[in-house]
């Protein structure tokens, strides 16, 4: 019970510590700079709890549950020899993880609300554009782990690929309505945090270790970058069909 | 009433949200490999914790990192803080010096503070044969991730269009990644990505619409945008810079 406790007081404090530099800026220039009384103090300190108790049993319930399990089936799916099933399973894994992404949840929120605060939206239209842009996003990183498990089996360098990447999200950044560009720019750093960090990476370097002549180092980086890059593409051109 | 009806609401979303890995998962290791879960009981442990922490963590974004950004980001550009007496100073960049201050250094800080940039750092220090130091890396990250804000609200006060933002930096970076290290290209491009946290997006994005919405001639919904992307770019252009005065010197 003790170790328990302990083990739980310990994951508290990191998760804890990770907020604290956010906090002391916050403080500092209420306190020192701003000296303004700051409203709703009681609601944002509660909130603040919430994220560091919600992250910490989060990211506790994705270590015991949902990375060792999709590890085992990467492996064993790699191990299989089908190449169907192994993209496949990259494809969903990307999409699901995506969907269920906490920043991607609320950013896609927060560009919702502000769109329709400035009326670049109809109110019967916001539950349908949140929606349609989370889908999109993890549209577009399914199709991104399936690309890059395309790279590291057939061992395309990726510098080309992100370099390309990011010339075909300038030149189609003239084509779209101006609404979408910067929520588009967004979507890729939004989209690949908590849950997709680990499982891209995990999907990486376990593909680069099971396919001869992978280096695990140097053929598992690069595919978070390219990850993040593809969201930003679908969503210009979602934002082509939504307000085009 | 209100607060237990909107944490049940975003308990139900949650539940909706984490269906589908659900289903992925049960699918490919029953239909496929054939093989039952093992741990079955840890596992739907684990779940559970995964939806409980999930819907914790949601309110609490609602509730206090995006009205903490937004409120920010109004303060410290309101015209009773600035004291402003004269209407045309508001389109001044320089009246806004507070708020690159302290974009400047929630950018530094936060990003110090990230345990995936430390992990990633370490490995970076290993994969370069100790070349790259492992907190020499996490600075050289941090100043681009402030740099970066730092970049994005000046765009932002000085309506211009991140597009040619995106051009400039863009080129920088095809240019450094000609003359760098190979070995380190593929993890500076990552690096960026793997700084924006749960925690940092959210303030970040709140940051950008809150100071939209004070400018003039801005739209929150339009201009408020980029300063995500911008903390993935800028830590590229600050680790390539880095690993190729490491090169030279050497």
């Amino acid at each position: 019970m003790i170790t328990i406790l302990g083990k739980i007081a310990q994951k508290l404090k990191s998760a804890f510590m990770d907020l604290v530099p956010i906090i002391v800026v916050i403080v500092f220039f209420q306190v020192a700079i701003l000296k303004l009384p700051f409203p709703n103090l009681t609601e944002v300190i509660l909130g603040l709890l919430f994220v560091i108790v919600g992250l910490m049993i989060f990211v506790e319930g994705l270590e015991i549950a949902l990375f060792p399990i999709g590890e085992n089936l990467a492996f064993a799916l790699a191990k299989k020899g089908s190449l169907f099933w192994l993209l496949s399973f990259a494809f969903l894994i990307g999409f699901a993880s995506t969907i269920a992404e906490p920043s991607l949840i609320a950013v896609a929120k927060e560009s919702g609300k502000t769109a329709l605060a400035n009326n670049l939206l109809h109110p019967d239209e916001l539950n349908t554009f949140v929606l349609g842009l989370r889908i999109t996003v993890s549209l577009a990183v399914g199709i991104a782990v399936v690309l890059g498990t395309f790279r590291i089996i057939k061992g395309w360098p990726i510098f080309y690929m992100i370099i390309m990447g990011y010339v075909v999200i300038i030149f189609t950044s003239f084509f779209v309505p101006k609404e979408i560009i910067g929520i588009a720019y967004d979507a890729g750093g939004v989209a690949i945090s908590t849950i997709t960090v680990p499982v891209i990476t995990a999907l990486g370097v376990g593909l680069a270790s099971v396919i001869q002549g992978r280096n695990p180092m140097t053929d598992g980086f690069g595919l978070i970058a390219f990850a993040s890059i593809l969201p930003s593409i679908f969503v210009l051109l979602y934002g082509m069909l939504f307000f085009g | 009433m209100k607060v237990l009806d909107e944490i049940m609401m975003t308990f139900g979303d949650t539940l909706v949200d984490i269906s589908p890995i659900v289903f992925v998962v049960v699918f490919f290791q029953q239909i496929i490999i054939k093989k039952r879960i093992p741990n079955l009981k840890k596992t739907v442990l684990g779940l559970s914790f995964v939806i409980i922490g999930l819907t914790l963590l949601l309110l609490g974004l609602d509730k206090a990192l995006f009205p903490v950004g937004e409120l920010m980001a109004t303060q410290l550009t309101s015209k009773d803080f600035l004291a402003i007496t004269d209407e045309s100073e508001l389109s001044n960049w320089f009246t806004y010096i507070w708020i690159y201050i302290f974009a400047i250094t929630i950018g530094f800080s936060s990003a110090m503070a990230e345990p995936t940039l430390k992990a990633v750092s370490t490995r970076a220090e290993e994969l370069s044969g100790g070349l790259l130091r492992c907190n020499a890396v996490r600075i050289v990250v941090a100043t681009g991730s402030g740099l970066a804000l730092l970049l994005g609200c000046l765009r932002i006060v000085l309506h211009i269009p991140i597009e040619y933002v995106l051009i400039a930096i863009v080129f920088i970076i095809s240019l450094q990644t000609l003359f760098a290290d190979k070995n380190v290209i593929s993890i500076a491009y990552d690096i960026g990505v793997v700084t924006t946290s749960t925690i940092t997006v959210p303030i970040v994005t709140a940051i950008g619409i809150g100071l939209a919405g004070v400018i003039p001639g801005s739209n929150p919904a339009i201009d408020g945008f980029g300063l995500v992307m911008l903390i993935c770019l800028m830590p590229i252009v600050t680790m390539l810079t880095y690993s190729i005065i490491i090169t030279i010197k050497k």
